[in-house]
C-alpha cells in the first residue's frame, strides 16, 4: 500500500515520536510561561485601562490602549519575527524560548487586557460604593471587592484565549522555536512524510486544546445561569 | 491616622453641619444652599418628592458627592479638606445602608460584616468577631451566618447589610431608601429591624424613606426637602400634622392615599 498514509508511512512517524514528545513539551512550556506573563499582562493593563481618577492614571490607560492597539492589529508572525530578529540588532539577545514566551505573552496580554478591563467594568457601581462607604481605600476596593468578582466574570473569556495562545503558539516553527510546529515542518520535509506527521501533530494540539475548550463552555454555562 | 489637621473646633458639638451647601450635575442644582446642624446621637428623616435632592444631601455626608460651594462638617471635619486618606477613615465611622443592599456576593453573610473591621483594624479579631455575631442575632439572622447573599431573600440581604454597617460601630449611620427596592411582604421586617437598630442612642442617624409611619414613629426630627431646599424642618408630629407650608400639604396629600 502506498499514498500518504502508507503502513510504512506511520511506521515511520512512530518511530520519530518520542522527537514529537519533546517538540509537545516545548510547545507546553512555551503556552504555560505565555500564559502566565499574558495573565499578568492583562490584569495590569485591564486595572490600568479601568482606573481614570487622575492624570497618571490616564496617561498610563492611553499607553495600554496604544499597546493593545499595536498587538492586536498586528500578525503575531509580524511581532515574533521583530522580538526574534531586531531586538538582537539593537543590543537584546534572547533565546528562541525567551523571545517565543515574550511574543505569545505580548500579544495575548493584549486581549486579556480587554477581558479583565470588561470584567471590571461588569461588576456593578454599588460594590465600589459600599466598600468604599466602610472606608476601603481605591486599592483596597479593587483588590477584596472587584477582582474576586471580576474573575468570575473573565474566566470564560480567559479560558478561551489559553486555547488561542496554544495554537497560536505553532507561529514560532517560523523562528525554530523547536516547539511541536516545528518538529512537524523540519522532520516532514525531510523525510518526505506528511500524512500520519500532520495528523498526529493535529491530535496533539487537540489533545490539550479540547478540554480546555469543553471547561470554557462549562463556565460560560455556568455564568449565564448565575446572571 | 493623623486628622486633627482638618477639626474645626466651634462645630464639634454637632454631628454634622451643612453649611450653605450647594451642589449641581450639569445645569441641574439639585441642592441650593443647605444650612443644617444636626445633633449627636439623633434620629433625622429626610423626606420629599423624588429629584428634590434627598438622596444627594445624604450623600454628601460621606463625600460620596462633593458640594460645589459651601461645606460638610462631620465630627469636627471639614470634608472638602480631607486627603484622600482622611476621608477613608472618616467613612469607617459613617456606615451607610443602601437601597439596592450592595452586599459583597462572594463573601458570606458573616464575612460581609466582618471583612471591612477585620482588614481596617476596627478592633482586635475577637471583638470583631463577637460584634458581628451579635449584630447578626439583633438582625434575626445568627442561623444564616454562613449564608452567601445569594441565598437570601431581599429583606434579608438588607438586615445584613444594616447589621454590616453596625459592625463597624459607626459613629453615624445613612440609610439611602432602605426599603425602595424590597418587595412589599419584605418591607416590614426591614422596618422592624431599623426601628431597634434606632434604639441605639450613641449613633447619629440620618434616614431617606418614604415609609412616612415609620419616619413619624423613629425620628426625632424630619426635613421636608423639596427642589434643593429644606421645606420643613420640626419634629415628626409637627412637620406631618401642621406642616407650615402649602408644599407639604400637597407632598402629603400625594403620598397618604
Amino acid at each position: 500500500m502506498n499514498g500518504p498514509f502508507s503502513i510504512r508511512n506511520w511506521r515511520t512517524w512512530f518511530k520519530a515520536a518520542p522527537l514529537f514528545l519533546r517538540g509537545y513539551g516545548q510547545t507546553l512550556l512555551i503556552s504555560l510561561w505565555g500564559l502566565l506573563i499574558a495573565l499578568l499582562i492583562g490584569v495590569f493593563a485591564g486595572i490600568a485601562l479601568t482606573s481614570r481618577a487622575n492624570g497618571r492614571q490616564r496617561a498610563l490607560a492611553a499607553i495600554m490602549r496604544g499597546y493593545m492597539s499595536f498587538f492586536q492589529n498586528t500578525p503575531l508572525m509580524i511581532q515574533v519575527f521583530i522580538f526574534y530578529n531586531v531586538l538582537p540588532k539593537m543590543g537584546v539577545r534572547l533565546s528562541v524560548t525567551m523571545v517565543g514566551v515574550l511574543g505569545l505573552a505580548l500579544y495575548t496580554g493584549a486581549y486579556a487586557a480587554d477581558i479583565v478591563a470588561s470584567a471590571i467594568r461588569a461588576v456593578p457601581l454599588g460594590q465600589t460604593e459600599a466598600a468604599e462607604s466602610q472606608g476601603f481605600s481605591r486599592a483596597q476596593t479593587l483588590w477584596l471587592v472587584i477582582l474576586p468578582q471580576s474573575v468570575k466574570i473573565a474566566l470564560p473569556a480567559m479560558t478561551n484565549q489559553v486555547v488561542n495562545l496554544i495554537k497560536n503558539s505553532s507561529v514560532l516553527a517560523v523562528i525554530a522555536g523547536g516547539e511541536l510546529m516545528y518538529v512537524a515542518d523540519s522532520w516532514s520535509g525531510s523525510n518526505l512524510i506528511y500524512g500520519p506527521t500532520f495528523v498526529m501533530t493535529g491530535l496533539l494540539y487537540l489533545a490539550i486544546c479540547l478540554p480546555i475548550s469543553m471547561i470554557a463552555r462549562q463556565l460560560e454555562k455556568r455564568s449565564v445561569r448565575n446572571v | 491616622m493623623q486628622l486633627t489637621k482638618c477639626i474645626i473646633p466651634h462645630t464639634i458639638a454637632n454631628m454634622i453641619s451643612f453649611e450653605d451647601v450647594h451642589l449641581s450635575f450639569g445645569k441641574n442644582e439639585v441642592l441650593r444652599g443647605i444650612n443644617l446642624k444636626i445633633e449627636r446621637g439623633s434620629k433625622t428623616v429626610i423626606i420629599g418628592p423624588s429629584g428634590g435632592g434627598k438622596s444627594t444631601l445624604l450623600r454628601t455626608v460621606n463625600r460620596f458627592e462633593k458640594p460645589n460651594k459651601g461645606r460638610v462638617i462631620v465630627n469636627g471635619h471639614d470634608l472638602n479638606a480631607a486627603t484622600g486618606k482622611q476621608l477613608n477613615t472618616l467613612r469607617q465611622g459613617i456606615g451607610m445602608v443602601f437601597q439596592s443592599f450592595n452586599l459583597y456576593p462572594h463573601k458570606t453573610a458573616l464575612e460581609n460584616l466582618t471583612m471591612a473591621p477585620l482588614t481596617l483594624k476596627r478592633g482586635s479579631k475577637d471583638e470583631v468577631m463577637s460584634r458581628a455575631r451579635e449584630n447578626l442575632r439583633a438582625v434575626g439572622l445568627a442561623d444564616r451566618a454562613d449564608s452567601y447573599p445569594s441565598q437570601l431573600s431581599g429583606g434579608q440581604q438588607q438586615r445584613v447589610a444594616i447589621a454590616r454597617a453596625l459592625t463597624m460601630n459607626p459613629d453615624i449611620l445613612l440609610f439611602d431608601e432602605p426599603t425602595s427596592a424590597l418587595d412589599p411582604e419584605m418591607i416590614q421586617e426591614v422596618l422592624e429591624i431599623m426601628e431597634e437598630v434606632a434604639q441605639r442612642q450613641n449613633i447619629t442617624m440620618l434616614f431617606v424613606t418614604h415609609e412616612m409611619r415609620f419616619a413619624e414613629h423613629i425620628s426625632d426630627r424630619v426635613l421636608f426637602l423639596d427642589e434643593g431646599q429644606i421645606m420643613e424642618d420640626g419634629p415628626p408630629h409637627q412637620v406631618f400634622h401642621q406642616p407650615k407650608t402649602t408644599r407639604m400639604t400637597a407632598f402629603l396629600g400625594k403620598i397618604l392615599h
